[in-house]
């Protein structure tokens, strides 16, 4: 993040010339249909000349023939005629071809970018997801893919017309003139520096443009998903004012973009009419000396303004394509992020046992503050491992490193001997089982919500999954039972209904290693033991970490990791804890000491 | 409609002035090349340098002028459009925060945000094009239709029919495309959804090892996306060649439907030759139609969108004669015989639910899952309204108090953590930026977030980024409560926000609490019966229904439920 601000500054124009040429490889597969096109282009391009000569050259003749006095024959003009009808088909069609094939390209490099997202965020790192707010993804994958798509066809085929058309009308001139094709000429580089410059000046507007539209979308999203909150504090003005700053930022960016590149025209469009009249000065002059015929200064003048139209293209595409720029960074910074560390080995366990070892770990998410510190344990195979302490002393952290959503400082971890680093990610998580302290409910029937556990699980399975962790009670009393949808923000079920979806959902998975993250603290107490129970029966002989406030889930547990900022302060079992008459008594007494 | 039209209100000046600087525009371009001719007509055939050079200077200064015109179109139009989109955005967002959550489930946040961002840009787009073309077009094509009838009326008859024939092309293509658009932005909502919920959910889908049953969950959606899009944009790059089409044939029937009258001598070459420049001119018009034909169903479907939204009413906000609150130290609150079902289904949640509580008191609400106890806590700030029963507050029903004087006296503490990004010292202050930074210290220290917040590198100005993730979930909860304690309420509603934190840590916080609440209404959902044990009532929940009222000792020796659940805790000896 705060390399970016130098970056800025100093390899602008680099990363432009970067980005666009990355932006090309996506053109890379359909070079045959591009190829395809500009011919398509090139040919529509002259018949587009060729047609009102064609014309003209049928209304001379009808005039020259009423000169004479002749009558008319329709016959004398049924070739050109016909040529004509053949022409304007043809150009009609190529036009058309253009514009399907192009879509389908368009279309596809659409598809390919989102979905090239989609798995990208997948890859990512758990820390990525921290430092960036999920609606500014969300208008990257939305917007910003939309702007570099929708504006690339118009790129390739404007800029290539005009190059063809500016190349062929620079032939007519100089057939006509050389001096005159010279004035005419002086005036493109002076176009080509200001389209530069102004280029150069505008394109921080562009980025900023958006990089605001993704912040608004982020303050958008984060505004509308915690609406109660909102409500009930009264922020809603407060919100609107934030809203409007930003609002106003992007009002601001957009409107100097769009200004500056509006700009752009005007200039050209001056510097083309100066060209045109000292054209007409010059060939004036010229005539008077009588160095040319006056009938070719009109011809010529017709050129000089042709010649000014495809500069005038070119200069409205520049816009364009910062505007792709500005997105396509944004896209491609995020494709380009740096994925979770690859698998050095896909080791394998033949039999898993269950036997972990955590061995001297230290653990910090920011640099300079350690969060686990020489965290050093040996689990036993089958055993039930609880882990206890205040909160905040990092016990949700172990479950994050043993899962490897984030990658140690030092130490390592080994499960029945092998190194989890020299695991697939996808197979050391197959192994394990998790029900997280923060329950996740994507929109969908309860029925695929539960399925997430195990996607081909027939609906016999899930029910019964449902049975186990005492979820099935509640479901059937809902409108449409196992079918009715969940909607994951205005979330329809209660809190401790949806823990006991997503504790259904790891039954369903029958996992090796069982992790539970304070996965029945919003469910009553009843139903927690019930639920406790089953897990027991579902991981006999299995490994299982319990991380627990309620103490009484704990009690019966093989061994009890005592945790305090990071450190192991106490093991052994409940009753040796307790006799030690230390942290683990202080905690557990707290919860029968109820005075105030 | 009108209400999106009212936006364009404060541009209704720049409009005008756009639409005259168009027609000067135009102007300037016809007049230079009239000009030029003078040159050659008059300056070059009479040798006559003075001349040339004269009109010459004229030219110049012309284009010049003509070149600030321009700048002066692009930004106006800039201006109308941007300002439009801006003022529009507000708008919908301020409706929006003005909502309640029922309105919210009906349209989804997804829908919700797709609105306030894409649909705008969409209209905004097409009023940009609208301005710059739509204008110009019509009078182009309409002044070259009435030179052309003056002309001569059998051959206008060719130009009527190209111009039926586009029509109906026109609304044939735009009907085709505006079903396409409505589905498509109900598939960008759901991309927005799927997109959230990678992101939300990434723990969970790794840990499943779900990625690629949710990548192609995305994709499916992807190509549905792209499709529709394809099928809309070919639609749109057929058009244009086909009125080209069209109109180059009619140039051609002119041309020898004219050729035959010029045999039977009603026609000169002259008038043929104009003709069918006024036939051009019509067709440069109607291909700028043509593309406002390809933008508008795009703009239409989203303005229909977001009418839907300006249009929408909440259910919950302020009577038109609401009822002073009260100024005083001393509150109760009384619940009614309330029962209440969600909008969304039939079944009541909460069926006669009755209890009062003092200032002064505690009021602890107990029940198994789903029972209800969220619902009666979210009934106080008007989360939701009820139908039956009574709610309120020193004897005033809580549907006639402004709501925002009601919530201010509210401290509330969600059962489901919702911190919002930004610095440690925003999230606590969340409730009024004017609270003072002692008070927002001790209600840190109340909340036992003191100790933890000045272990971060930059304490107070610490970044939490979205839904809180860069902090424990106990840390979460005790941040929500410093929030609450921050705003100095007359009511505090815990609803189960002690549910991450270890014991040791809860009973702190409640004697913390205790010392700050003396005076003050608290209200307190919890499993844990140590942590309402203490209680001065205890509301017992079971599917909607109180099934007990009282203190814990009746409550133990009338109350099965509340046994159960105690012994289901703690044993028999423990209990007492
Ligand atoms: N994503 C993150 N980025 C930065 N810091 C984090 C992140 N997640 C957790 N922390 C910090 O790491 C420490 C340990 O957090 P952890 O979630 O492991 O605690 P815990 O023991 O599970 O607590 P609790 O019982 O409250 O859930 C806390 O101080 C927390 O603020
Ligand atoms: N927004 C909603 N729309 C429809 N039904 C809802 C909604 N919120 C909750 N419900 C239903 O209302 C019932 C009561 O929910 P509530 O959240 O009040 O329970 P709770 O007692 O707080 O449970 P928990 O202990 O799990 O938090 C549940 O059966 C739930 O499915
Ligand atoms: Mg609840």
């Amino acid at each position: 993040m705060k390399g970016t601000k130098n970056k800025s500054i100093t390899d602008k124009p680099k990363d432009f010339k970067n980005n666009l040429k990355k932006l090309l490889q996506y053109l890379k597969p359909y070079y045959i249909r591009i190829i395809i096109i500009l011919i398509m282009s090139l040919i529509s391009t002259i018949f587009t000349v060729l047609s009102p000569k064609i014309l003209g050259d049928i209304i001379t003749n009808i005039y020259n023939n009423i000169q004479n006095h002749k009558t008319i024959d329709l016959i004398n003009f049924k070739d050109l005629i016909i040529i004509l009808i053949i022409i304007y088909l043809l150009s009609s069609l190529f036009r058309f071809i253009m514009g399907f094939l192009m879509s389908k390209i368009t279309a596809n490099i659409t598809y390919r970018l989102r979905s090239q997202i989609s798995e990208k965020l997948n890859k990512l790192p758990l820390k990525y997801f921290d430092n960036n707010s999920s609606g500014d993804i969300l208008s990257k994958i939305t917007n910003d893919v939309d702007t570099i798509t929708s504006n690339i066809d118009t790129i390739i085929t404007e800029i290539f017309s005009s190059f063809i058309t500016i190349v062929g009308i620079f032939i007519m001139m100089i057939k006509i003139s050389g001096w005159m094709t010279l004035t005419a000429v002086a005036t493109l580089p002076i176009s080509v520096i200001l389209i530069f410059l102004i280029a150069s000046k505008s394109q921080k507007h562009f980025d900023n443009q958006q990089k605001n539209i993704g912040k608004l979308t982020g303050y958008i999203t984060e505004t509308y998903s915690a609406h109660n909150i909102v409500k009930v504090y009264n922020g809603e003005e407060k919100s609107i004012e934030t809203f409007n700053n930003i609002n106003n930022q992007l009002k601001d960016s957009s409107f100097k973009s769009e200004f500056y590149s509006g700009l752009m025209m005007p200039i050209i469009k001056v510097i083309g009419n100066f060209g045109y009249v000292i054209i007409v000065l010059l060939g004036g002059f010229l005539a008077v000396k009588g160095r040319i015929n006056i009938g070719d200064i009109p011809a010529f003048i017709q050129y000089v303004r042709k010649f000014n139209h495809p500069i005038l293209s070119i200069a409205s595409t520049t816009s364009l394509i910062q505007a792709i720029v500005a997105s396509a960074e944004r896209v491609l910074n995020l494709l380009e992020e740096p994925e979770e560390e690859p698998n050095k080995l896909n080791k394998k366990i033949d039999h898993v046992k269950g036997k972990i070892e955590f061995k001297k770990i230290n653990f910090g998410y920011q640099k300079d503050i350690n969060v686990i510190k020489d965290f050093n344990v040996v689990i036993k195979p089958g055993t039930k491992v609880a882990i206890v302490g205040p909160t905040g002393a990092g016990k949700t952290t172990i479950v994050n490193l043993l899962m490897r959503f984030y990658e140690l400082n030092s130490g390592k971890i080994l499960i029945d001997g092998v190194d989890i680093k020299e695991m697939e990610k996808s197979y050391l998580r197959s192994l394990i089982g998790m029900v997280l302290q923060d329950t996740w409910i994507f929109n969908g029937t309860i029925k695929e919500n539960i399925a997430y556990g195990k996607l081909d699980a027939c609906d016999n399975d899930i029910i019964d999954a449902a049975k186990l962790s005492y979820a099935d009670h509640f479901i059937n009393t809902l409108p449409n039972g196992y079918n009715m949808i969940i909607d994951q923000e205005v979330s329809n079920i209660s809190a401790g209904e949806k823990q006991l979806l997503t504790i259904a959902r790891t039954f369903l998975s029958n996992p090796k290693i069982l992790i539970l993250d304070e996965a029945t603290s919003s469910i009553d107490t009843r139903s927690e033991i019930l639920i406790t129970k089953a897990f027991e029966k579902l991981m006999k002989n299995k490994t299982t970490f319990v991380i627990a406030h309620r103490l009484s889930t704990i009690k019966n547990a093989d061994m009890i990791i005592v945790m305090d900022q990071g450190k192991i302060v106490e093991i052994g079992k409940h009753e040796e804890l307790l006799a030690k008459r230390k942290f683990y008594y202080n905690l557990y007494n707290s919860q029968f000491d109820l005075t105030n | 409609m009108k209400k999106i039209l009212n936006c364009l209100k404060p541009y209704k000046i720049f409009i005008l002035i756009v639409i005259i600087f168009i027609a000067i525009q135009a102007l300037i371009e016809l007049s230079l090349p009239t000009l030029m001719s003078f040159i050659i007509d008059k300056g070059i055939a009479n040798n006559d340098l003075n001349y040339i050079i004269k009109i010459g200077l004229i030219m110049l200064i012309i284009a010049v002028i003509g070149g600030f015109i321009q700048t002066a179109i692009t930004c106006f139009s800039a201006k109308i459009g941007i300002g439009f989109a801006n003022d529009l955005r507000l708008k919908i967002f301020t409706k929006i925060e003005s909502l309640s959550l029922q309105e919210f489930s009906n349209f989804s946040t997804n829908s919700l945000i797709t609105r306030t961002t894409n649909d705008v840009s969409n209209i905004s787009k097409a009023l940009v094009m609208v301005i710059r073309i739509a204008l110009m077009a019509p009078i182009m094509g309409i002044g070259g239709v009435l030179l052309a009838l003056k002309q001569n009326v059998s051959m206008s008859k060719i130009i009527l029919f190209g111009i039926v024939a586009v029509t109906v092309l026109m609304i044939i293509v735009s009907n085709l495309m505006k079903t396409k658009f409505t589905r498509l932005q109900k598939l960008i909502d759901k991309l927005n959804l799927l997109i959230r919920e990678i992101i939300t959910g990434t723990r969970v889908i790794r840990a499943f090892n779900n990625e690629k049953y949710q990548e192609n969950k995305f994709n499916d959606n992807n190509n549905e996306i792209t499709n529709t899009n394809l099928f809309i944009n070919r639609l749109g790059v057929a058009i244009e060649p086909m009125i080209n089409l069209i109109f180059n044939y009619i140039t051609i029937a002119i041309l020898i439907s004219g050729v035959l009258q010029i045999n039977l001598g009603k026609l000169e070459v002259g008038q043929l030759i104009a003709f069918s420049q006024y036939a051009s001119l019509i067709v440069t018009s109607f291909i700028m139609l043509s593309l406002i034909f390809v933008m508008s169903p795009r703009a239409l479907t989203s303005i229909t969108r977001i009418n839907e939204i300006l249009q929408l009413e909440t259910s919950i906000k302020d009577k038109t004669k609401t009822k002073k609150m009260p100024k005083t130290k001393k509150w109760e609150l009384i619940f009614n015989n309330v029962t209440f079902n969600y909008f969304n289904s039939p079944l009541p949640v909460l069926k006669d639910v009755s209890f009062s509580i003092k200032s002064g008191e505690v009021l602890a609400i107990l029940g198994s899952t789903g029972s209800g106890k969220s619902s009666v806590v979210n009934l106080i700030p008007r989360l939701y309204d009820i139908k039956e029963g009574l709610i309120t507050i020193n004897g005033i029903n809580i549907k006639d108090l402004k709501l925002k004087e009601l919530r201010n006296i509210i401290g509330y503490v969600p059962q489901k953590s919702m911190l919002l990004s930004g610095s440690i010292k925003e999230n606590i202050k969340y409730a009024d930026s004017k609270i003072t930074d002692f008070n927002m210290k001790k209600a840190a220290k109340v909340s036992l977030s003191y100790d933890f917040i000045m272990d971060r590198n930059e304490q107070f100005e610490d970044k939490i980024v979205e839904r809180g993730s860069n902090l424990s979930g106990g840390q979460q909860q005790r941040l929500q409560i410093a929030r609450a304690i921050a705003s100095n309420p007359e009511i505090y509603i815990f609803d189960d926000s002690f549910s991450a934190l270890d014991f040791q840590t809860d009973k702190e916080i409640r004697k913390n609490l205790k010392q700050i609440t003396k005076s003050k209404i608290v209200i307190i959902v919890a499993q844990r019966i140590g942590t309402i044990k203490n209680a001065d009532k205890i509301l017992v929940l079971n599917e909607g229904q109180v099934v007990g009222y009282g203190k814990h000792h009746d409550l133990l020796n009338n109350c099965p439920i509340y046994k159960e659940i105690a012994l289901s805790q703690l044993s028999e000896e423990e209990l007492l």
